[in-house]
């Protein structure tokens, strides 16, 4: 029997609404941060804040807490401006209302969801762990920078959550 | 030509990060600026003559937020 057919409606109901959830917390993220788009960064920051789902359980047992990946973005903005020879501004120059409108779902999200729900093939119910690895996969863009001026292995963490999708091991 | 596989830090990376980068940072300021003006006295009208855009652009993009924040607004200079 295939992990899909061995997996009760109810099963299905609470990963569809996992996968709502994470995307309404994104977008809280994204627009608190005035960011113009949904990116793959705000979903994995926001998964890892609910730890109730299998991608946050999976990062957060990786080290990969909320606080701790919104430091690794923060970081590889800093990176990234000082790249352009600006420094990093006070926190009070920065802080504002958040929008109220939802920033639009950016391509790399999209693909993100798209690569992650094609891994395991149809025999898997996709859940938020599906949306880790297709946020990690890339090797170029700020999730890799994130990663790589943080000093961790994203291939090591990627290669796990393919495995644990596979295996169908977390609901 | 051969594809390369590039690595995501250095050279062009960091440039085109820094593209990614500084449109998020020019949101960010836009939106914590605006309000700061706004909270200051100023009215929507010299909020959109300073950003160089119109009154109904500067409107659009951020009264929702800022009628919630209960910020007192001028309407005219």
């Amino acid at each position: 029997m295939s992990n899909h057919q061995g997996r009760s409606l109810q099963d299905r109901q609470t990963q569809g609404r996992d996968l709502r959830a994470l995307v309404d917390a994104a977008n809280d993220l994204a627009a608190r941060r005035s960011a113009g788009a949904l990116e793959p960064e705000h979903l994995l920051i926001a998964m890892a804040a609910d730890t109730r789902s299998s991608g946050g359980q999976f990062l957060v047992e990786a080290g990969l807490t909320a606080e701790k990946l919104e430091q690794m973005l923060d970081a590889e903005r800093a990176r990234s401006l000082g790249a352009a020879g600006v420094g990093t501004f006070s926190a009070i120059d920065l802080v504002a209302t958040p929008r109220r409108t939802r920033p639009k779902i950016a391509r790399t999200s999209r693909e993100a969801f798209d690569r992650g729900f094609r891994v395991g093939g149809h025999a898997i119910q996709p859940t938020t762990l599906n949306l880790v690895v297709g946020i990690l996969m890339p090797d170029l863009g700020t999730v890799a920078r994130m990663f790589e001026i943080a000093g961790l292995d994203r291939h090591q963490l990627l290669g796990r959550a393919t495995a644990e999708v596979v295996k169908g091991k977390r609901r | 030509m051969t594809p390369i596989a590039p690595p995501p830090l250095g050279g062009p990376a960091d440039g085109l990060a820094a593209v990614v980068a500084l449109r998020e940072l020019a949101d960010r300021l836009e939106d914590a600026q605006v309000e700061l003006a706004l909270r200051e006295g100023w009215s929507w009208p010299q909020v959109a003559q300073a950003l160089g855009v119109t009154r109904q652009a500067v409107h659009k993009k951020h009264l929702a937020r800022l009628a919630d924040a209960g910020i007192e607004m001028r309407r005219r200079s």
